[in-house]
């Protein structure tokens, strides 16, 4: 049985996330200091907010110097959701904080064009490249996002992708792919999230 | 690649532990209890649930029956009502709301959701917008519902303001509109069609179609539709029963 740990430091929708956990057979844990971290296979890194905001609550929590160290992690599944992915990059345009660079590229604002920004609502994936979180993707298959600014990141990091105003990452993970996040929300995407959730 | 069709979802009044209907603002109408009727909707599978408390500006916000409604949905979640400061809006999105709606302190001038937006982020910082006809002119007001008042009259440079306080959506609600059957306005969503902003607009206020919801969904400055008799009453004047459109309906938007 896979032990699935959320760390809390006071950044998004922890409860929703907590709630999916609960219908998938895993159940999760709330985490709140990374010594917690060894205990569990699979560390889910949520957020909503600001990249600073979240960075910093990582700093003051003594997370963001364990996760920086990739070595840490190296026998764990890393997960972000959303902002927690953004997180994972170099940089964000939305903030001045130096993310974990856990996975190449920045972050940056979504360009203007036909669709509005921020992008609020569902949207069609098509995969990329081959991971096991993501391969029973199909054509219906739809998930929630809420986001203003999206992963830049080399091709060969990214698993799947959207169209608005141009493909940009739904998907993406580190070249080993024990590190990885998606820009939706899969706690609020309903069946397709939890599939996706109960396959980690 | 193909692309989901827009957003479409139910806006749900909460008061007292119950949900309401009014129409313009008044003569609520007891519509169901809010547990059940999130996880009807929530079954159903809609894009996304809002959740209006219209009696938090004066009573406070019900932190713990908000975190019993979270519990019944896997869709996403929007609350507004009583918010008043970072902490209130950190607590609900913890809850698992993953947006907050403001009104009032953007009506009263306060600056309040640039310190939400920047610490929730703007995409999950929405204003509700109200806008309710002249009584003898065809310019359209802000609508304080706190005292069923007209404030300013609106106009599109407004949006600037409504761009620099932070938020990453616009709810438009007419208010002439609001519970009556009689079909969206088409003078609030000639108004939209004006917006100079990216930013998504939703259009809530009067809907009594599908052919209405893909009039509405063709109209370019129109990112999302909110329904709410639409799909809880049977007709107008007649009792409650939830529905709600599907996709099949909605062919042809």
């Amino acid at each position: 049985m896979k032990s699935i740990a959320i760390i809390d430091v006071g950044c998004g929708n922890l409860s929703s996330i907590v709630r999916m956990f609960e219908e998938t057979s895993h159940g999760a844990n709330l985490i709140f200091e990374p010594e917690s971290i060894s205990d569990h296979d699979i560390v889910i890194l949520p957020g909503i907010g600001a990249y600073d905001n979240l960075i910093r609550n990582l700093k003051k929590s003594n997370f963001y110097d364990y996760l920086k160290n990739a070595e840490n992690l190296h026998d764990k599944k890393l997960v972000g959701i959303c902002l927690g992915m953004q997180v994972m990059g170099k940089s964000s345009e939305e903030g001045v904080e130096e993310g974990l660079d856990l996975i190449p590229g920045n972050v940056k604002k979504i360009p203007r064009g036909e669709d509005s920004v921020p992008n609020i609502g569902w949207n069609y994936v098509l995969n990329k490249r081959e991971h096991y979180s993501t391969k029973h993707f199909d054509e219906n298959e739809r998930f929630y996002f809420s986001h203003s600014f999206y992963f830049d990141c080399p091709k060969e990091n990214i698993l799947s992708v959207i169209d608005y105003n141009g493909l940009r990452a739904a998907a993406v993970a580190n070249s080993k792919g024990n590190i990885f996040g998606f820009q939706f929300h899969p706690e609020k995407s309903h069946l397709f999230g939890l599939n996706l959730l109960k396959g980690l | 690649m193909k692309k989901f069709r827009k957003r479409l979802y139910p806006t749900l009044l909460l008061e007292d532990k119950t949900f309401v209907k009014s129409q313009k603002f008044r003569n609520n109408r007891y519509v169901g209890n809010p547990l059940n009727t999130v996880q009807i909707f929530n079954q159903i599978g809609v894009d996304e649930i809002a959740i209006l408390d219209i009696k938090a500006f004066k009573n406070g916000i019900n932190f713990s029956y908000l975190s019993q409604i979270a519990r019944e949905a896997f869709v996403p979640l929007a609350y507004g009502g009583g918010i008043t400061s970072v902490e209130d809006a950190v607590k609900v999105v913890s809850l698992g709301f993953e947006k907050i709606i403001l009104c009032s302190s953007f009506l009263d001038g306060e600056s309040v959701s640039k310190d939400i937006a920047n610490t929730i982020g703007s995409s999950s910082c929405a204003l509700c917008l109200n806008l309710k006809k002249g009584f003898f002119s065809s310019d359209y007001y802000l609508y304080d519902h706190r005292n069923n008042k007209r404030l300013a009259k609106f106009n599109t440079e407004l949006l600037k303001t409504i761009e620099d306080f932070g938020f990453g959506e616009i709810i438009v609600q007419s208010v002439d509109c609001e519970g009556t059957w009689s079909g969206y306005s088409k003078e609030v969503v000639r108004l939209i069609e004006q917006f100079n902003t990216d930013l998504p607009i939703v259009y809530l206020g009067g809907v009594n179609s599908c052919d209405e919801i893909k009039e509405l969904m063709e109209v370019k400055k129109i990112s999302a539709v909110s329904l709410s008799s639409f799909v809880l009453f049977q007709r107008k004047d007649q009792g409650v029963v939830l529905s709600f459109p599907s996709d099949k309906e909605l062919v042809g938007s």
